[in-house]
């Protein structure tokens, strides 16, 4: 199940990128849960916007299980715009206490 | 419930940016309900608040702590020992809560990090539709249960205006017309007598003119 937290810990932890792979719409074994997925990726995006960061950093493909393909293709466009980008600055200086 | 919505990321930031130990306090009933200041939103607005305060090399640290009700001082005094140690609270309740806590921890400032908005119920998945103008003197069984006071554009006790287009409220289609609805039940009920008495203007003396409502139960009391 994709929360939202799930993605924005994703960055928090150090990932320069995030990108989450579903089944095609329409197509989810548990009725609807690409289409809550992408719902989730979209509303996280505004965040991720409101913040700065680019919009290739979050990103979500439908593809059908196994085309290892397309999701070769993905994962390379987002390499590509990595390798003339900024890194995210997380030095841990703003942080989350534990209690 | 009480229907309310977070503020912007940005509105946030500046409301909290004095503060170098912030607590974001969530509030476990109505608000989380409508996605607005439960766990899961503390959760993502403490997160997203880290990643915009490491983009602008700011070193306010965060605390997030959800708790049952924050208009309640039993499930508040969970929260006083990590209130007291922040510099301020951005409390994600409706006002009420918000309220509460100012109260509750005189020497810490109490931030709002919701607009509450009104009373409502949930119609769909994800949609929200105020019911209630907490009137506080209730005349629903005079109108099918549906209320002309919150759900008429124009308050009409005594309905329809007759600008209402197939049902849509002239003032915003979006909208049912409160009194096409108020028609309909009362037929189908078999009670649309009841709107053949010509309805007096609506006391307002228990909607708050003389200041703050009360409600006290004595039988309650200890």
């Amino acid at each position: 199940m994709v929360k939202d937290i799930y993605l924005l810990k994703a960055f928090e932890s150090g990932s320069d990128a995030v990108l989450v792979m579903t089944c095609p719409l329409g197509l989810c074994r548990h009725g609807e849960g690409n289409l809550r997925a992408l719902k989730r990726v979209g509303f996280v995006k505004t965040i991720l916007n409101e913040i700065g960061f680019e919009e290739f950093r979050l990103n979500i493909i439908h593809i059908p299980s196994g085309d290892k393909k397309q999701a070769h293709r993905a994962i390379e466009n987002i390499l590509s715009e990595l390798a003339v980008s900024e890194k995210i600055p997380l030095d841990g200086r703003s942080r989350q206490v534990k209690p | 419930m009480i229907v309310g919505e977070q503020k912007s990321l940005m509105e946030i930031r500046n409301l909290v940016l004095p503060y170098p130990k912030l607590l974001i306090l969530g509030c476990g009933t109505c608000v989380k309900t409508c996605f607005a200041g439960g766990e899961d939103e503390v959760a993502v607005l403490g997160s997203a608040l880290r990643l915009l305060f490491a983009r602008e090399n700011n070193t306010i640290r965060i605390e997030e702590l959800t708790v049952e009700r924050q208009c309640e001082n039993e499930f508040i005094s969970e929260a006083a020992s990590r209130a007291s140690d922040a510099d301020a609270v951005l409390s994600l309740a409706c006002g009420a809560g918000v309220q509460a806590l100012a109260q509750r921890f005189p020497k810490t400032p109490v931030l709002p990090g919701i607009n509450t908005t009104f009373l409502g119920i949930l119609e769909k998945q994800g949609v929200f539709t105020e019911q209630c103008s907490g009137c506080g003197d209730c005349q629903l069984e005079t109108f099918g249960g549906i209320c002309p006071y919150t759900r008429c554009a124009k308050k009409l006790q005594n309905g329809p205006c007759g600008g209402s287009r197939g049902g849509r409220c002239e003032v915003n289609a979006d909208v049912a017309c409160a009194w096409h609805l108020i028609i309909e039940r009362l037929t189908a009920l078999g009670e649309i007598s009841r709107l053949k008495t010509y309805i007096p203007p609506k006391s307002w003396k228990n909607a708050g003119s003389g200041g703050p409502r009360k409600l006290v139960r004595e039988d309650h009391m200890i």
